[in-house]
């Protein structure tokens, strides 16, 4: 079964900057996707190349068993079909909500019908008739996605799409658009550079960094076992410890902790994420040096014994006094060749 | 900067009319140049040593006073207005605008008429046994005439300009314990800088291109001249020379501008978050009233009075006034259909430019540009002899009228139509992509609506520039085709005050309508008039 959107070796120059350099992804059908990256890592370039607003310099782009470019061959954008949501909405100022949702369809009277079904589906009942500068922030969203899903696009793109709403709004947005695209069963990419976004909405999780894909997976794959550092900063917070691997285990000043996946012998950089670490009877002995709350957790700075100064993320009702404690990794840890 | 290759190509039906309209300007400054060639260098060395020194001087003396005189009035008048809590400040925007109705041969004509030798100030005083004013010909009444008709375009500028500046850097000053004067001074005037240079540049373009206004005041400028080889002395190629001397000049003051206002624009791009707190005036109240109502007074009010007066005593007088009906027909005609042509013919290039990127979208925009360097009489000259020489069906019919109209006016139309399409994201049109719509059907539904905002800026905007126009239609009109600006020209060479009062007044009215409009909905400051 062919991809729902695959990328090869796709390059696009901006003058002397790379965009993007040899990027390559697949989406499957059906499948929420995110591209999730710092900003300037070219993860819009590669939305507007694959929606074809924007050429690229070299490389294949396919939707289904479509070629959409390839050596000469280009498909414009009007002929794609393929949705995108922008970042700042881009709802037509002249058209009502209405119009705007109905703007990719005909004129029938079964699109008419659509866009009703649409406006109920993201609870826009009785708003049809207004202009955007007439409706809220989160309702403009839903307009732009509900536009895009109107002529039931083969893919859609959505670009940021949660980046212009407050953090309470935020979170509400993420549930009901998820819940729209499997709703309509569209293969969806979402671009952001928020990993919440990334993680809440998406199956698999794309991390980019300087216009290359690093690494493809779910979002515990990237949480728990990323395989490079800059996918493993992206996609959390990290802190490394250096040590030796031996025989599966990595000797640090925690101990020798357990390792994810194969790695060789030899020095190596252990990631030991704040919250990754616990209190633990068997542990090592640290100090706490001080606590402050920090939205819904405590981050504490530890010293271990040899001067080690470490992160510690704990719940929000664990608070940790200053004092002496005894700390532990939890999980298994993923390993990096030391630099 | 780099270009990035989009995936949106501009459509035919944009790029032939395009390249059409711009082929249209160039025709006039090609053909002067072939003109003013064809006697030989010997006669450009003649021609420019009898006399394009003075006129070059006298021109550019003229153009800096202008331009001083009008930031002097339009700076105070556009922060009064746009950032202080000003009784009326609606009523005083407007009447700050409303000079733009009287064109610069009238205000000549009423400045003539009041302070001139056999004016109303002489009259006044003769019984005090005044027999001889101060002589108003020349260079000061040039320079009073073009300012005071020229000072709204720096207000218009300047005001747009403080009204885009984002009001959290003032007030960032104000929190950093600066006081307003420290604020306005180190803050909010170096913002406006390059909006006034931009503006004083403009101004300085028109008293250089100005030939109404000089002519009425005698004053020997490149236009004066111009107009006295064409028709005294039938000595066209001296007309043409000098013409092309003027186009450049012009075009050095208009590169100048446009580079200015290139930076003023990136400055000013700021999120406005909330209306600025307006400015108490405390004391300084009536004094500021006190200056706006002066303003209006002489710029407006003074002139109206003098036509009015004239007009009185020619009726007590018996004067034989001139048929205005026919010429305000034909004038009203001119403008209607002149604003309409010359709006659709700037339509696909204003589109052109703000919609679709690429290099060749600029070039098409900036040549565009071109004859916004080229006075009117040049113009006109230069279809003087197109006319003659290639085109005699169209020579002295209102076609050619037109085309002339087009030419002069297409950059107005431009600045006016790109102003809020610029506003508007280009991913509104990508978004119609990326929803199936082709190219036409995106050009149909969504980038053609979003310029009907500046279509109904740029309408009366060119219609008011039409109406107003002297030297095209003095030297295009058909042979007994009557309109307002003729007839006006030719009453008042002959000193017939009161007749000529009649139809300069019409002609005001008539101008008036658009600059109130355009200046109630607060549109003037998109767009030069």
């Amino acid at each position: 079964m062919p991809k729902a959107i695959a990328c090869e070796g796709v390059s696009v120059r901006f003058g002397e900057v790379r965009a993007l350099d040899e990027a390559t992804l697949a989406v499957e059908p059906g499948e929420v996707m995110a591209l999730l990256g710092p900003s300037g890592c070219g993860k819009t370039t590669l939305l507007r190349t694959i929606a074809g607003l924007q050429r690229a310099d070299s490389g294949t782009i396919r939707l289904g068993a479509d070629v959409l470019q390839e050596g000469r061959l280009f498909v414009p954008p009007h002929r794609r079909a393929i949705g995108l949501v922008f970042q700042e909405y881009a709802l037509f100022p002249h058209l009502t909500v209405a119009a705007n949702i109905g703007y990719g369809l005909g004129r029938s009277e079964a699109s008419r019908g659509r866009v009703q079904t649409l406006l109920a589906m993201g609870g826009l009942q009785g708003l049809g008739h207004r202009y955007p500068h007439q409706v809220s922030g989160g309702q403009q969203q839903r307009v732009a996605v509900l536009r895009s899903l109107a002529p039931r696009p083969k893919a859609l793109l959505l670009d940021e799409p949660f980046s212009n709403l407050d953090a309470t709004l935020r979170a509400s947005m993420r549930a009901q658009v998820a819940e729209m695209l499997r709703a309509e069963g569209v293969t969806a990419l979402l671009v952001t550079h928020d990993r919440a976004d990334a993680f809440s909405v998406a199956d698999r999780v794309a991390v980019m960094s300087a216009g290359r894909v690093e690494q493809v997976g779910t979002p515990e794959d990237l949480y728990f076992r990323p395989q490079t550092m800059a996918a493993a900063a992206i996609c959390g917070d990290v802190q490394y410890l250096p040590g030796v691997v031996r025989s599966g285990r990595v000797e640090t000043q925690l101990g020798a902790l357990p390792c994810t996946g194969d790695v060789h012998d030899g020095p190596a950089s252990a990631l030991v994420r704040p919250e990754w670490l616990a209190l633990a009877p068997e542990g090592v002995a640290a100090e706490v040096l001080g606590a402050s709350l920090e939205g819904d957790a405590w981050r504490a700075l530890l010293r271990l014994d040899d001067g080690t100064t470490l992160v510690m993320s704990t719940p929000g009702g664990q608070r940790l006094d200053p004092g002496r404690v005894r700390v532990g990794v939890g999980v298994p840890v993923p390993v990096f060749p030391a630099s | 900067m780099f270009a990035p290759r989009s995936g949106l190509r501009a459509p035919a039906v944009l790029w032939i009319p395009g390249l059409l309209a711009v082929a249209l300007t160039l025709l006039p400054a090609w053909y002067l140049v072939d003109r003013s060639t064809d006697a030989g260098w010997a006669k450009w060395d003649e021609t420019l040593s009898r006399s394009a020194g003075e006129l070059l001087v006298n021109s550019l003396a003229l153009a800096a006073v202008v331009s001083m005189a009008s930031a002097t009035i339009a700076v105070p008048a556009a922060w009064l207005t746009v950032r202080c809590a000003l009784p009326g400040r609606r009523f005083w925007a407007v009447a700050l605008s409303l000079p733009l109705a009287i064109p610069s041969y009238v205000m000549g004509l009423t400045v003539v008429a009041a302070l001139g030798p056999r004016g109303i100030l002489q009259g006044w005083l003769e019984p005090f046994g005044v027999e001889r004013l101060p002589e108003i010909y020349g260079f000061w009444g040039a320079a009073l005439t073009l300012s005071a008709v020229s000072f709204p375009y720096v207000y218009l500028v300047v005001a747009a300009a403080m009204r885009a500046l984002d009001p959290s850097v003032e007030e960032a000053s104000l929190t950093l314990g600066k006081t307003r004067w420290t604020t306005f001074a180190r803050v909010t005037f170096p913002a406006l800088g390059s909006a006034l240079a931009a503006g004083l540049l403009l101004v300085a373009l028109y008293a250089l291109s100005d030939f109404g206004g000089v002519a009425m005041l005698r004053y020997d400028t490149f236009t004066r001249a111009i107009f006295i080889e064409y028709q005294s002395s039938f000595d066209r190629t001296a007309a043409a020379i000098l013409g092309v001397a003027l186009a450049g000049v012009a075009s050095v003051v208009l590169l100048a501008e446009l580079l200015v206002r290139a930076r003023s624009v990136e400055r000013m791009r700021a999120r406005r978050i909330a209306p600025p707190q307006p400015v108490a005036l405390g004391r300084w109240l009536w004094p500021s009233l006190t200056f706006l109502a002066s303003v209006v007074a002489v710029t407006l009010a003074l002139p109206v009075f003098v036509l009015v007066y004239w007009l009185v005593r020619g009726f007590r007088a018996g004067t034989e006034f001139p048929d205005v009906w026919t010429s305000f027909h034909h004038t009203l005609l001119l403008g209607c259909i002149g604003a309409v042509v010359t709006v659709v013919i700037a339509l696909p290039v204003a589109l052109l430019s703000t919609r679709y990127g690429g290099w060749a979208s600029r070039a098409l925009e900036q040549t565009a540009f071109v004859s916004h360097a080229l006075p009117g009489l040049v113009v006109a000259l230069s279809l003087v002899f197109f006319g003659i020489g290639y085109a005699g069906d169209l020579y002295q019919t209102t076609w050619m009228l037109l085309l002339a109209y087009v030419i002069l006016f297409l950059p107005n139309a431009l600045s006016a139509l790109r102003a809020p399409l610029q506003r508007q994201g280009r991913e509104l049109e990508e978004a119609a992509a990326a929803l199936g719509r082709a190219p036409l059907r995106v050009l149909a539904t969504i980038t053609v609506p979003l310029a009907r905002p500046g279509v109904y800026v740029a309408l009366p905007l060119v219609f008011l520039t039409v109406v107003k126009e002297l030297p095209a239609t003095l030297l295009l009109s058909p042979p007994g085709y009557r309109t307002l600006p003729g007839q006006i020209w030719s009453l008042s060479t002959n000193a017939s005050y009161g007749a000529a009062a009649f139809p300069a007044l019409v002609l005001v009215g008539l101008a008036a309508i658009p600059v109130a409009a355009l200046a109630w909905w607060g549109a003037l400051g998109d767009a030069d008039a």
